[in-house]
């Protein structure tokens, strides 16, 4: 990756390096740079000129250094990603698949955990349910992922100051987690009980077995070829019994991927049900 | 949506009219809780949606949160704050904060909070 030219978003790139071994180069210099004016706007300094002599002298405090290197490596994923997904999962889906299930724990497969928001948004319905009555505890979340910093980082539980504020309604932050004295939440262990983890690769799945009822699979597919999506989907389908669920991301379609799933529509939220 | 902004701080309205560019919605900005909560009681229905400032000069954002309550016409209230500890969210949520955003934020923040609400 060939180094950043311009002397002030190099010295932030080395910095955020250093701290998080997220790299920036050349090609994705725009990238920082938009996000620093960000940061600058967000904690009101007038200009990266301002925000750089701050840095060399000292006068960031610890929570605009935490803010830069939050913003720097904010990977665009929030609690409820796709709001819609999630309402008609809870209104339409868990119904639906708490009826087909009579045998054994209602069990959900998270294959693409990131950094746990997509596994611990369903955790947090699964928990509301339950408050409300619905007999969810033997409920099961299963969340995947190839990186194994993504698997650490959905054990910790832990969330920076905009990673909690990203799709959490604020009533659910104060509910079910705890602010740390480093302005980091932490999810309640009730909730990060409900999910269990585990390190696979899709395109080799071992060590998962069992059926799930429900599969999220959002934007995981988006990266690989068309061959490898039928490979993937096949595989997952394995796993689900009929009259379960597959879920995509919004941009992404089953059409030419799979038979093996009828689409329905609840409330234009898309899912896939196993014939 | 048509949002008013109550805060005393001009560089937090520059952020938000920056972060509410190229949307659909527009804004209008208070700089105290006196002349925000003059404004919403001569004409509640002027606004979908009010963003509120905790620490103001005169009325605090809680004290205008709660003349908010009594008006006969309700539209959502985000309370943007520096303040984040557990207690003072719980306490603005159960006045009737329908929000709550911590500064610093970003505008994927501020745009999904809004748009959460309708």
């Amino acid at each position: 990756m060939e180094r950043i030219k311009n002397p002030i978003l190099s010295y932030f790139a080395d910095y955020i390096e250093k701290e998080t071994g997220i790299m920036y180069g050349e090609d994705n210099a725009y990238q920082l740079e938009n996000r620093l004016v960000e940061v600058c706007r967000a904690v009101d300094v007038p200009s990266l000129e301002s925000l750089l002599k701050l840095a060399q002298e000292g006068g960031l405090h610890s929570m605009k250094k935490q803010f830069i290197l939050d913003i720097a490596t904010n990977n665009e994923t929030s609690f409820f990603r796709d709001p819609k997904i999630f309402k008609a999962f809870e209104k339409h889906i868990l119904p639906e698949v708490i009826k087909l299930n009579n045998v054994g724990p209602l069990r959900i497969w998270s294959v693409a955990s990131s950094f746990g928001q997509e596994p611990y948004s369903l955790a947090l319905i699964l928990q509301q349910q339950q408050e409300l009555g619905i007999p969810l505890v033997n409920a099961e979340i299963l969340t995947t992922d190839i990186s194994h910093r993504a698997i650490e980082r959905v054990k910790m539980g832990l969330y920076s100051h905009l990673e909690v504020q990203r799709g959490l309604p604020a009533n659910l932050m104060i509910k079910y987690f705890d602010k740390q004295e480093d302005d980091h939440w932490k999810l309640k262990e009730i909730i990060k009980n409900r999910v269990q983890t585990k390190h696979v690769n899709l395109l080799n799945i071992s060590g998962v077995y069992g059926h799930f009822h429900v599969i999220f699979c959002r934007n995981v597919l988006i990266y690989q070829n068309e061959a490898k999506k039928k490979e993937i989907v096949a595989k997952l389908a394995t796993f689900i019994p009929t009259g379960g669920f597959f879920v995509l991301g919004a941009a992404e379609s089953m059409f030419g991927i799979s038979d093996a799933f009828e689409q329905v529509s609840y409330e234009s939220a898309l899912f896939y049900r196993k014939k | 949506m048509k949002i008013l902004s109550i805060d005393d701080s001009k560089s937090v309205h520059a952020f938000i009219n920056v972060c509410l560019e190229g949307t659909d919605h527009s804004i209008e900005h208070a700089y105290n809780g006196e002349d925000g909560l003059k404004i919403l009681k001569e004409n509640p229905r002027r606004f979908d949606l009010v963003l509120l400032d905790w620490e103001m000069p005169g009325l605090t954002g809680p004290e205008v949160l709660v003349e908010l309550m009594k008006l006969p016409i309700k539209f959502p209230v985000v309370m943007v704050t520096t303040k984040n500890n557990m207690e003072d969210i719980s306490r603005v949520l159960g006045i009737g904060a329908r929000e709550y955003i911590m500064k610093p934020f970003t505008r994927e923040i501020l745009l999904e909070k809004i748009e959460s609400l309708f």
